[in-house]
């Protein structure tokens, strides 16, 4: 037996959250260390416990912490890390980033720098798409002139030609932050202003372009691995249609519905932007597929995505593990290659359902708090990929995905079974969950017949009537419960309860558990 | 962007007293706590049907149609905790539950069965007792009351609830975070939708709006300022 050789020593994750403990993992199974940095929101984050090392780096707001890029760089020196993961968010496409990590000697556990500005900038991306003939969404090719008043002439000619509805979308944007949608002509200015100063905040970057809206679209997106010497292999695709707010909330992989010959094109046009952009390591080219049938292109994420399951659910590959196989020079593996001949022609099928700290009858509106029951789904074909723990904070500082469900089955009928039967498993308590909105996905007819779009949500899924319904049986089980349990379980005096029923109360007769003590009549809120 | 910040109360909305003239001992009345409220939802009364007609009922126990619904296929075990016949809201209805170890319980309604988790109980407001419920993926505080102290204390605070009823509107924050702009200041006349401040949560900007016509009383709030649930935001009369 031979004992393989970890591609680096030791590994900083520049990353929190349910990513950096993906990456932990691969670390520990390839041989290496893993050094984690933290905030003071994460003293006691599940990435912090399972890293060999772990680096504070600064209080919890996101820009003074894990967005610093000069305090990760710090720590990576400091522990002597050969090499830096930055999984996805905060530094991942961020070309400053991978350029310090570049000079200070460090690998980046991604595409080069160069790359990132290249394909992580939309508008560069899109130029780049144009150049090499793959088609790109209908709108503009350089930043709207939000700053200056006077071209607003010029800009509504452009946007009517974009056509109405459109989306201001933000160039170095990404999970629908900075992004307006536009339906009258008249509201245009204040969404490129509003737009532009919400993706100021969010990417340090305030340029925003039009796009047209595409609808009914189903978001398909193709997985790209590259090594070092040019070879660019898609592992195949992933459906992301069902979205809120322009964030995913379900994946799956392969795209259902699609022939092999819409697979090979689309996988190649994937490769086609890949090798036009210079691309290393791990990426995934993201297109829209409207009705007719055309894919357009969207835009090119130069990380690993948050639904990079899937695809290794079905193509049998661990994509990070590749990632540092191929951030260390190597060439990509045999198994990759063979994944890669395989993709147009997939033979099993995986669904991921985010769960995230957000209340689904409450448009999606952030929940973060204490985490109480936890309890996991678990048997064959399951993968849960999480941070959290019963008791575990949700910090409000960061993203809300607090779990990444998903199931592997021989095809997208039995999936989804194995998803509705792992759902049922779920319990979580202390903060409302997107669990509600991924039961009504699992048993949705809509669903299982494939009728996917990015519209899907406000077609199908009524939060205030799932939640009635809800809280009706809610009420049921608390007053029953209650009832069986005794008088003085609902605050009832003990002696009222006696003379009443003539007799020995239920608690008697059927082993029901007798009533603790009388609660006082003094704490009416009068 | 959607208006998700704000929790917008008014003072005092009495609940229609609906009870019988006789009350159970055991009649609760459940409600949402009001970190799980999102309108003024009402209280939900249950009560065992009383003794007479439950005796009467041949459903009750391991009767056929008794054993099967509320397990198809187990025995009928003396872990049922509730009558089969209960009355909710006055409204006789088919319902039990059972535990199933855990804080899982079984309720059955008819033919369907829900799985429930009942977390254990603590003091809630008032004298009532709260726990945490979930069930189909939702979460919920729920507090329950013995029907009799909830009467009383609904006879003895009418009158106090109709001087509050048109008091002025206070809104509230419903989630946690940073104050990134006000729009409004005191004094300003307002309309229903019309916009107040944007706060920034989990990376988010949402916008708060009014939720009725009035005059701004008061800002509670400023640019910068990081909030958490329940701080008051702005007072509309």
């Amino acid at each position: 037996m031979t004992i393989r050789e970890a591609p680096f020593r030791r590994v900083l994750i520049a990353n929190r959250g349910e990513i950096a403990v993906r990456i932990i993992r691969a670390c520990q199974e390839m041989g290496m260390e893993a050094v984690a940095v933290y905030s003071d929101a994460d003293v006691e984050a599940a990435h912090v416990r399972l890293a060999d090392r772990a680096v504070r780096i600064g209080p919890p707001a996101p820009s003074e912490s894990y967005l610093r890029i000069d305090a990760v760089i710090e720590a990576a020196k400091a522990t002597g890390a050969e090499a830096i993961h930055p999984g996805y968010g905060f530094l991942a496409e961020r070309a400053a980033f991978a350029r310090a990590a570049e000079e200070s000697g460090i690998v980046f556990v991604g595409p080069p720098s160069q790359a990132i500005e290249e394909l992580g900038d939309k508008l560069h991306a899109r130029r780049l798409a144009a150049k090499v003939g793959v088609p790109s969404v209908p709108g503009t090719l350089e930043p709207a002139p939000v700053d200056h008043p006077d071209s607003v002439a010029d800009l509504m000619a452009t946007a009517r030609g974009v056509g109405f509805p459109l989306l201001v979308k933000a160039a170095a944007g990404g999970g629908g932050r900075g992004m307006r949608r536009v339906v009258r002509e008249e509201d245009l200015a204040a969404a490129l202003v509003s737009g532009s100063r919400e993706a100021l905040s969010a990417f340090g970057d305030g340029s925003v372009y039009l796009e047209r809206e595409i609808l009914p679209a189903r978001h398909i997106e193709v997985q790209l691995v590259a090594d070092n010497e040019g070879h660019v292999v898609a592992l195949g695709e992933r459906d992301c249609s069902l979205q809120r707010r322009h964030q995913k909330l379900v994946e799956e992989a392969p795209a259902p519905g699609l022939t092999e010959d819409q697979r090979r094109y689309l996988h190649g046009l994937a490769v086609t932007l890949g090798k036009a952009a210079g691309l290393r390591n791990a990426a995934t080219c993201e297109f829209l597929h409207d009705r007719d049938g055309h894919f357009w292109f969207l835009e090119v994420n130069t990380r690993l995505q948050v639904e990079h399951g899937v695809t290794e659910m079905v193509a049998g590959v661990d994509i990070v593990r590749e990632q540092f196989r191929i951030a260390a020079g190597r060439p990509l593996s045999p198994e990759v290659l063979a994944a890669g001949e395989r993709a147009a022609t997939p033979s099993s099928h995986a669904i991921e359902v985010r769960i995230s700290a957000e209340d689904p009858a409450r448009a999606f509106a952030p929940t973060p708090g204490r985490v109480g029951r936890w309890v996991m789904p678990a048997g064959p074909g399951i993968r849960v990929d999480t941070h959290i723990e019963a008791g575990d904070r949700v910090p409000a500082d960061y993203d809300n995905l607090i779990a990444k469900l998903m199931v592997h089955a021989h095809d997208r009928d039995a999936a989804i079974d194995r998803l509705r039967r792992a759902l049922d498993e779920t319990e979580i308590g202390g903060v409302q969950t997107t669990l509600p909105f991924h039961r009504v996905v699992a048993t949705s007819a809509a669903f299982r017949d494939g009728e996917l779009s990015t519209g899907w949500v406000d077609e199908h899924w009524d939060g205030e009537a799932a939640r009635a319904e809800a809280v009706r049986r809610a009420l049921l089980a608390a007053g029953l419960a209650s009832i069986a349990a005794g008088p003085a379980a609902a605050g009832m005096l003990a002696s009222e309860a006696l003379p009443w029923d003539g007799g020995p109360r239920p608690a008697g007769r059927n082993g029901w558990r007798n009533g603790g003590r009388a609660q006082g009549a003094d704490r009416w809120p009068i | 962007m959607a208006d998700l910040t704000s929790d917008a109360s008014e003072s005092g909305a009495a609940t229609a007293s609906r009870g019988a003239a006789v009350t159970d001992p055991r009649a609760v009345r459940v409600r949402l706590a009001a970190v799980s409220r999102t309108a003024d939802e009402p209280a939900v009364r249950i009560a065992p049907v009383p003794e007479p007609l439950r005796m009467a009922n041949p459903t009750i126990g391991t009767g056929p149609l008794g054993g099967a619904a509320i397990a198809p296929g187990a025995t009928p075990e003396p872990a049922v905790l509730a009558q089969r016949q209960m009355l909710v809201d006055g409204e006789p209805c088919d319902v039990s539950i059972r535990s199933l170890g855990g804080g899982r319980h079984l309720l059955v309604e008819g033919a369907d069965a829900t799985r429930v988790v009942l977390e254990p109980d603590g003091p809630g407001e008032g004298g009532s007792r709260a726990r945490e419920v979930l069930v189909d993926g939702f979460r919920f505080v729920i507090e329950t009351e013995a029907e009799r102290i909830a009467s009383l204390r609904e006879r003895a605070s009418q009158g106090r609830a109709a001087s509050a009823h048109s008091g002025p509107l206070q809104v509230k924050a419903i989630i946690p975070g940073k104050v990134v702009a006000v729009s409004v200041k005191v004094g300003d006349s307002v309309t229903a939708g019309q916009h107040l401040l944007v706060v920034e949560a989990m990376k988010m900007q949402n916008e708060l709006r009014a939720p009725r016509d009035g005059t701004i009383e008061r800002v509670g709030v400023a640019v910068g300022v990081n909030i958490e649930i329940g701080d008051l935001l702005v007072v509309i009369n």
